[in-house]
């Protein structure tokens, strides 16, 4: 626990810093650096950072934890270290609630919001109600089945729906929103996100001791939790929840939920009571490091999906074959 | 007063009452159903979104825009040939990369945004929160685009050009009723707007939705669209194969192809295709190529009307031929096609007589 | 002396059509004793220690811990009440040994609590039971087979249950190492605990139990103290093959003929 905790204080300094650096990234008046005499002079560089910067930081940041908890969350309850929230129809289903939106339902943002969050909703549900259905393997295995089951259809009926979009409208709309962007978020999303977000992401903190009891197996869970079903369902019901609220306002970004909890894992070992606190705090900073770039490097966005994905998969292989990267075990 | 008096007090009267016009506040609603309050004119606009060139070529139907348009977005690196002959200086405007965030638009300075949508966006309302108004520009149906031209006449404090567009659009419109109009729905010609795709390799025949302008034009050409039944998709281009082309055997084919591949070859391949000449359209030479000069005419851009009248044409052509009742035109014909896009360009762009026929003359058949 | 487990006319099956996998099993075993449950591979131990636990349910029977039946307990205090050291244990994350250990505390803690010093001060105890208190630190994936096993038996001191059941705890141990957790499961029952463990070793149940139960096709041949049923008589009868007893002072020793 010890050197868990001295590993944390750094990760901390870090994402302050960033956070509030970000506030002074942007585009305007001048693309990268906004100056101290630009926010004292032009009322509307306070306008831009209150109304747009603020809460599109929020945002990322709060997306960033999200994502990186519930990949904690998932990948220590289903024991396997390459599963994230997307695996149980979440994200597939949010993907497939925005292109309905866009390109049948009239393109409207409380449409395209609206149906991602009803269809990732629906994913879970519809991967839940599978999984009773199947009658061989643990239950890790049928949710684990049925999970990647709704999300191939779910991606098909994305593949359709992007067959059909108007190729000058509604087509550039979806393969945005497919790769993933918080350019308009406005500080009613923001809210509204965290109404949903903070509340799930304060029972993951709560219950982080207890996930490493969940990712024992069975019988010893068994053993020493009076009501695991319960506890597991609270977990993933959290994280569910907290990613669809999430997904259907940023679009899908992949790999935060992958990567993070490998990342805090390397850094602080494999106790969740450490490593969530370390996921969230890590997982904040990356999505926000990312957002950042996404829209300050040119004047048009990068889709944030297309980041994360890039510079995670980066990460990700510079800390496989670095040999000095891992927590010192005696 | 003596006559000369009562002039001069007229013109004294009528341009303090136009100055006035300009200066009271100017009020629309948009095509998202926005309502817009201008006190002053906006002098500095910027056009973002989706498929910015139709809101570009609206634009410069008035000559305001020249100097009013300072930046845009551009979605292909490729710049528009059309509007480097409508204003040669536009190379020097500002430009945005695709899918710019609000703070790049701000950095422009703009006091009004156009944006071709029938629904906010996350932009407008991000925009609109700093306090940058957006003006929507639905271009959808015909109606809706000279609701649009209305808006911005006003938008520009240019209202008698925006009335004169409006006059010319539905001149042009009476003249097709009243060619078309008369005969019954079960008589009009079957016509069929056929997009001929070669994306990636793989031939594709695709159909317009009901609500596009392809199938407007269809609509009010005369004819009588043959696919609007099967449609089932309420958006975007339906798929079709060559056996439902079969199945519905149209009087006229209008075909639509993808500017990348050379529109008169694959006409002539489909004439000697033997499958396609079974067809009553290609037997008798009713296989038509939809034509473009820079820009397709079937876009909703305002050139439409040229795509609308073309197509009139074809599906009757003894309605817009010879003019054989009025002696006077002797002979010439009641819709010459050349003279039309002459016209066109003339009257709505100011370009001349010269640069129209190097560039702006279509591929005919 | 208490009786800490009673079992009356225990059957299950795990599926109402097939044959039982324990039927008619009836026996009672008292606080600070080793029981030893002996029998060839595939007749019942794991599935009876299971029953217990209570991860199955029985068709029919009576279990009763400390005279009260199972359903007379929360199932918060079953937990504190009993631990199972399973046989073929996995640990899917590098958890170090002494934050695996901890995890044996989670019955004596509410849902929201984190361990706290008592509970560490618990978990350096039983490491030191153990002896692993040097590996406090080292990964459990990293831990040899014999090392993880300890690191399991480890955790079950910390949850300090009443009643512990061990499936086959010698299993992976070199000699030494399974004296070591023979010494063990007596210091833990002399300590007024109740210890059953399985196992397919004649000689290590004669070694520390005090009572043995020979199970064959899932029911109960014998039960009683180690010189009345490790008998070659009632051996053959549950192992089916040749054996030997050789009596020496120090109790009954099996061999196979």
């Amino acid at each position: 626990m010890g050197s868990g905790k001295i590993k944390m204080f750094p990760v901390l300094v870090f994402t302050l810093i960033l956070l509030l650096g970000s506030v002074f990234l942007g585009r305007y008046p001048s693309p990268f650096v906004t100056r101290f005499s630009d926010i004292m002079g032009d009322s509307l560089v306070r306008q831009v950072i209150l109304d747009i910067r603020i809460p599109r930081i929020i945002m990322a940041f709060m997306a960033g934890m999200v994502l990186a908890a519930s990949g904690t969350v998932f990948q220590m309850i289903f024991r396997n270290p390459l599963v994230d929230a997307g695996f149980l129809g979440v994200s597939g289903g949010a993907a497939f609630g925005a292109s309905l939106g866009i390109v049948i339902l009239g393109g409207s943002i409380s449409a395209i919001q609206g149906a991602a969050a009803l269809f990732a909703f629906s994913g879970l549900g519809l991967s839940w109600f599978i999984a009773t259905r199947i009658r061989f393997g643990d239950w890790v295995l049928r949710l684990l089945l049925s999970g990647i089951a709704v999300s191939a259809m779910f991606a098909s009926g994305t593949g359709l729906l992007k067959y059909l979009a108007d190729p000058l409208r509604e087509l550039p709309e979806l393969t945005f929103w497919l790769l993933g962007g918080l350019w308009g978020i406005t500080w009613s999303d923001t809210l509204q996100v965290a109404a949903v977000c903070l509340p799930c992401l304060l029972v993951i903190y709560l219950f982080r001791w207890r996930l490493n009891l969940l990712s024992m197996q069975d019988e010893t869970i068994f053993s020493l939790v009076a009501n695991a079903s319960l506890e597991r369902l609270l977990l993933l019901l959290a994280a569910v929840l907290a990613t669809s609220a999430v997904v259907c306002k940023t679009g899908q970004v992949g790999w935060v939920g992958l990567i993070v909890p490998h990342m805090a894992r390397r850094l602080c070992g494999s106790d969740a009571q450490t490593t969530l606190p370390v996921s969230l705090l890590l997982g904040g900073f990356f999505l926000l490091f990312c957002d950042d770039m996404s829209r300050t490097l040119l004047s048009g966005e990068i889709p944030l999906g297309i980041l994360t994905s890039f510079i995670g998969a980066g990460l990700f292989l510079a800390l496989l074959m670095n040999r000095q990267f891992a927590l010192k075990r005696g | 007063m003596t006559l000369i008096r009562k002039l001069i007090f007229l013109l004294l009267v009528s341009g303090m009452v136009s100055v006035s016009n300009t200066s009271a506040a100017v009020s629309l609603t948009d095509a998202a159903g926005k309502p817009h309050v201008f006190d002053r004119l906006p002098e500095r606009l910027v056009v973002v979104g989706a498929a910015p060139f139709i809101p570009l070529h609206m634009l410069y139907l008035f000559e305001e825009t020249k100097d009013r348009l300072k930046g845009f977005e551009v979605k292909v690196k490729k710049s528009d040939e059309f509007l480097d002959l409508v204003d040669p200086e536009i190379s020097l405007k500002q430009t945005l990369d695709s899918n710019p965030g609000p703070e790049s638009v701000a950095a422009l300075k703009p006091d009004l945004v156009i944006t071709k949508s029938t629904v906010e966006t996350g932009l407008s309302r991000s925009l609109k929160i700093l306090g940058i108004p957006v003006l929507h520009v639905g271009a959808e149906t015909p109606d809706m685009f000279l609701k649009d031209l209305e808006n911005l006449g006003k938008v520009l404090g240019n209202t008698k050009r925006s009335e004169e567009l409006i006059r010319y659009y539905q001149d042009k419109l009476s003249l097709i009723r009243e060619k078309t109009g008369s005969l019954a729905p079960g008589k009009k010609p079957g016509v069929l707007v056929l997009e001929y795709n070669n994306r990636g390799n793989i031939l594709s025949l695709n159909v317009p939705a009901m609500g596009w302008f392809q199938t407007r034009q269809a609509l009010i050409s005369g004819g009588n669209p043959v696919w609007l039944d099967s449609l089932t998709v309420r958006d975007g281009w339906q798929i079709t194969g060559f056996e439902q082309v079969a199945a519905w055997n149209p009087d006229k084919i209008f075909l639509i192809v993808w500017y990348q591949l050379q529109g008169l070859e694959v006409v002539k391949g489909l004439y000697g295709d033997s499958k396609w000449r079974m067809l009553k359209a290609v037997q008798k030479k009713d296989l038509h190529l939809f034509p473009q000069d820079i820009y397709g005419w079937d876009s909703a851009s305002p050139r439409w009307i040229l795509g609308a009248l073309w197509m009139a044409k074809m599906t009757y052509p003894d309605r817009f031929g010879p003019n054989t009742s009025d002696p006077a035109a002797s002979g010439r014909e009641i819709l010459d096609m050349n003279q039309t896009v002459k016209e066109f360009y003339r009257v709505l762009y100011g370009l001349d007589e010269a640069i129209i026929e190097k560039h702006l003359m279509p591929v005919w058949e | 002396m208490k009786t800490a487990v009673s079992i009356e006319n225990l059957s299950f099956s795990y599926d109402r059509q097939g044959p039982p996998v324990i039927f008619n099993m009836a026996f009672s075993l008292f606080a600070g004793t080793v029981t030893a449950v002996l029998g060839a591979n595939g007749v019942g131990k794991t599935t009876l220690l299971r029953l217990l636990l209570g991860l199955y349910t029985p068709d029919q029977g009576d279990i009763r811990f400390f005279e009260t039946p199972r359903a007379g307990y929360k199932a918060g205090r079953i937990k504190q009440l009993m631990g199972l050291v399973s046989q073929n244990e996995t640990i899917p994350f590098d958890l170090s040994v002494e934050e695996y250990v901890l995890l044996g505390r989670a019955p004596h803690l509410g849902l929201l609590a984190m361990p706290g010093p008592q509970d560490r001060e618990a978990v350096r105890t039983a490491l030191d039971t153990v002896g692993m208190s040097h590996l406090a630190q080292k990964a459990v994936t990293r831990l040899s087979s014999g090392e993880k096993q300890l690191a399991h038996v480890a955790r079950a001191l910390a949850q300090a249950p009443e009643i512990l059941l061990l499936d086959e705890p010698c299993s992976h141990l070199d000699l030494m190492n399974t004296r070591r957790m023979l010494n063990l499961m007596k210091t833990i029952a002399d300590r007024g605990r109740t210890v059953v463990f399985t196992t397919h070793d004649p000689n290590a149940a004669a070694a520390v139990a005090h009572g043995i139960m020979l199970v064959k096709k899932g029911e109960l041949v014998a039960f009683g103290k180690p010189e009345t049923v490790l008998t070659e008589d009632l051996l053959t009868k549950t192992y089916g093959g040749g054996v030997e007893v050789v009596h020496t002072d120090r109790g009954p020793f099996v061999r196979t003929m």
